[in-house]
């Protein structure tokens, strides 16, 4: 099991035609690859218009593409592609590195600058949705919280987590879904008027 | 759980790659037919993102990329990656007619082992003579095959009489071979003692076509093949190979 099997799983999906399948793909790799274009250029529409750009050139490409990496390594690779031709069509260099924390890791300098580009309303709602779901992860019970924790923000596996919170591997499964579930429901509610950013596409 | 949950339990678990691989393709397919899924799904990787303090996804982003999408060809199921083009074979231009030569000599070879037939003198005599004249006349002068029957003798006796008058042959064949007048033969050896059909040497034999054969050889290549046949198969030295295999 690991995350290159579900994505070559959808990969074939939509192989076989099923653009659902890619939906998927780009739904789950979008905040990762605007987060690297971000790197490049510092205005968040263009660095949109340089993802989408990726992800249409990953789905044009996506008969040749035959697992030998794994899917995001693919979609990262293109995406940095499009962001150094883009870059290079205006005669431009990257934005400076060392505004990246460690390990890629967006620093408040970065996020300071993003905020200066990004539109009021764009903003307003970034914000509305980091605190509802800051809101509904403080409000899970603490073996919830400490397991979605371990999982998102240290990138443990479901094995360390057991071990570390002492408890079976089929436990930490549940207790990060119910986490998921418990803020997924809280988002589907405030958003149900159709800032929502799943149901948009389906 | 009921069955609902189950399938998000199994979407969420296969969200962070802990899915068993052989769930992963049903859990795949629900999510490409089912629109909550894919909110849920969607929403997960937000939950990530904003934990990890990462920059959101403008959120027309995903809707903009299924449009666009929608305009582009649709994948053709069936289509299969290009197959590896077959590379054609480089060779630099002087290589060329070399090659064709190193064919051309393989084949003769190959036709030379066919025909020879150890202990048969009557077909290997018959058919290195009109070659030699042919293909490399010049030679005859060297390569002189002595009869080893008289139908065979009556084929080479003829070819090589003017031009042995003019250089005479080397002299091979022994001391009396040479004092005798009469062609000298290193290919044919003599009869063994028991009367029974000569056996010729393979190695003298090769030596003799690859000579009468070789009309693009070096003549240096030419004269230590024979050199080094000779000294093997000297009838006075060498015992014939049907009394080696024995």
């Amino acid at each position: 099991m690991s995350a290159e099997a579900s994505d070559l799983s959808l990969v074939q999906l939509a192989q076989r035609g099923d653009t659902a399948a890619f939906d998927a793909l780009v739904l789950r790799y979008q905040h990762k690859v605007v987060n690297l274009v971000m790197r490049y250029v510092r205005d968040p529409s263009e660095a949109e218009d340089i993802a989408q750009e990726a992800f249409i050139k990953a789905y044009r490409a996506l008969p040749r593409f035959r697992g030998d990496s794994a899917f995001y390594t693919w979609i990262y690779r293109i995406a940095i592609n499009t962001a150094k031709n883009h870059l290079a069509a205006r005669g431009r260099s990257p934005i400076d590195y060392d505004l990246d924390g460690p390990d890629g890791e967006v620093s408040p300098e970065m996020q300071a600058r993003m905020k200066d580009t990004a539109t009021p309303e764009a903003l307003a709602l970034t914000d509305e949705i980091r605190s509802i779901v800051n809101a509904a992860i403080d409000q899970l019970p603490e073996d919830l919280r400490r397991a979605i924790v371990l999982r998102e923000l240290e990138g443990k596996s479901y094995e360390e987590i057991a071990a570390e919170m002492n408890c079976p591997v089929g436990t930490v499964r549940s207790r990060i879904f119910r986490a998921r579930e418990a803020i997924d429901t809280r988002l589907r509610e405030v958003f149900e008027g159709g800032l929502g950013r799943g149901e948009v596409i389906g | 759980m009921s069955e609902q949950n189950e399938r998000a339990s199994q979407l969420s678990a296969m969200f962070d790659g802990e899915l068993p691989d052989a769930e992963c393709e049903l859990v795949a397919r629900r999510l490409s037919r089912d629109p909550e899924l894919r909110r849920s799904w969607s929403n997960y990787g937000l939950i990530g993102a904003v934990l990890r303090s990462e920059p959101l996804a403008p959120s027309q982003l995903a809707p903009r990329v299924h449009a666009a999408l929608a305009s582009e060809p649709a994948i053709d199921p069936n289509a299969k990656p290009e197959p590896v083009a077959e590379r054609p074979l480089h060779l630099p231009r002087w290589a060329v007619p070399v090659s064709g030569v190193g064919v051309a000599a393989g084949l003769a070879a190959v036709a030379v082992f066919w025909w020879a037939v150890p202990g048969d003198p009557n077909v290997s005599t018959a058919t290195v003579v009109p070659s030699a004249q042919s293909v490399a006349a010049p030679l005859i002068e060297e390569v002189v095959i002595a009869p080893a029957v008289p139908a065979a003798a009556t084929l080479v006796a003829a070819a090589p009489s003017a031009a042995s008058a003019a250089a005479p042959a080397p002299v091979v064949g022994g001391p009396e071979a040479a004092t005798s007048g009469e062609p000298i033969s290193y290919v044919t050896p003599r009869p063994n003692s028991r009367g029974s059909a000569p056996a010729v040497p393979l190695p003298a034999q090769l030596a003799s076509y690859v000579e009468a054969h070789s009309a693009v050889s070096a003549p240096m290549i030419r004269h230590s093949v024979i050199s080094a046949t000779m000294a093997v198969s000297d009838p006075e030295t060498t015992p014939p190979v049907e009394a080696e295999g024995r």
